[in-house]
């Protein structure tokens, strides 16, 4: 366990997160689609956190501060405002999907093509 | 101990793309929001891996157990569309996006194992949660009274870092209401904001008097 076995699953989580996002007109699984991949952004974010030593701790005699934490720890204060954030987005888009579904009886994303020109 | 370390590793992240992968080929929405909620749940195992305790239980409580829901009676809202009548019936989309992830991976686990990160040497490069969960440090009052100080005494910067990961939810709560209170009330504002946002629209249109 490294830091690019752990980029390296977070990229095919990521890259599955796409696929599915690409491919499926189910506006629910489209939906978890870009869940999935948030959840790939936090475990590169958290890893990188883990397994990236911020400059003031490579001297010694050693010295934390909180600065220091700050930078150390930045990682997981994204994966926090990613997940709160994200939780807002799924609250939003999926109120969107019923609204959709309760006017147009459909929520398969290409018979949605009102805009289209 | 670090072997056990990778196992565990390796297994929830495993069970993290196997539930990915379910999600996005299930024909049943339904299904596909269990795999989705086990998925996350493995990811959680992952964060808890890599010493972000307070992430890994953020996940389980928001993901597994608000998202998930969510995303369930969502699927019960919508019933007849979730009997698999919406499956990807677009040959050339298939591919398009296949191709597409396969390329991502590709070209991101390229840069993963080719980079050479920030001051490589000092990269961790085994976790040793041992010796992180009894981090030798002290806290201390630096000469402007500020109680935020820790000094760690003849320790090296492995371990110093394990110290910060020990006590990383502490150092997170101060972070969050300190340095990034800010983010931290906006983030508030948006909820409020993304929840009154979802009522106006799923509501029912009040009727006339």
């Amino acid at each position: 366990m490294n830091l690019e076995n752990v980029l390296l699953v977070s990229a095919i989580l990521f890259a599955i997160g796409l696929y599915g996002a690409l491919t499926r007109r189910n506006a629910i699984i489209l939906l978890m689609s870009i869940e999935l991949m948030f959840n790939a952004v936090n475990i590169a974010a958290v890893g990188f956190s883990r397994y990236t030593v911020p400059s003031a701790l490579a001297g010694s005699p050693v010295e934390v501060t909180a600065d220091t934490v700050q930078t150390a720890l930045s990682g997981h204060v994204f994966a926090i405002f990613i997940i709160a954030a994200a939780a807002a987005e799924v609250a939003l888009g999926l109120a969107l999907v019923i609204a959709i579904y309760k006017q147009r009886e459909t929520a398969d994303v290409s018979e949605l093509d009102t805009l289209r020109g | 101990m670090a072997g056990t370390i990778d196992v565990v590793f390796w297994i929830m992240s495993a069970a993290a793309i196997i539930g990915a992968l379910l999600v996005v080929t299930v024909k049943d929405v339904f299904r596909a929001a269990l795999a989705l909620a086990g998925s996350f749940l493995a990811v959680a195992g992952l964060f808890f891996l890599l010493q972000a305790e307070f992430v890994a239980v953020a996940q389980i409580l928001v993901y597994v157990g608000a998202i998930s829901i969510i995303l369930a009676f969502a699927i019960l809202l919508t019933r007849d569309m979730g009997q698999g009548n919406l499956t990807q019936n677009n040959r050339f989309l298939v591919i398009g996006g296949g191709l597409m992830a396969a390329l991502f991976v590709v070209v991101a686990g390229y840069v993963a194992y080719d980079a050479n990160w920030s001051d490589r040497d000092s990269v961790l490069t085994d976790l040793d949660v041992t010796a992180a969960l009894t981090g030798q440090y002290e806290e201390s009052t630096n000469s402007d009274g500020d109680t935020i100080l820790i000094e760690y005494t003849g320790v090296d910067e492995t371990k110093a870092m394990d110290g910060v990961f020990a006590d990383s939810t502490g150092w997170l709560g101060e972070l969050l209401v300190r340095d990034y209170v800010l983010a931290l009330q906006a983030l508030g504002v948006l909820l409020l904001a993304a929840i009154i946002g979802s009522i106006a629209l799923v509501r029912e249109p009040e009727q006339e008097a």
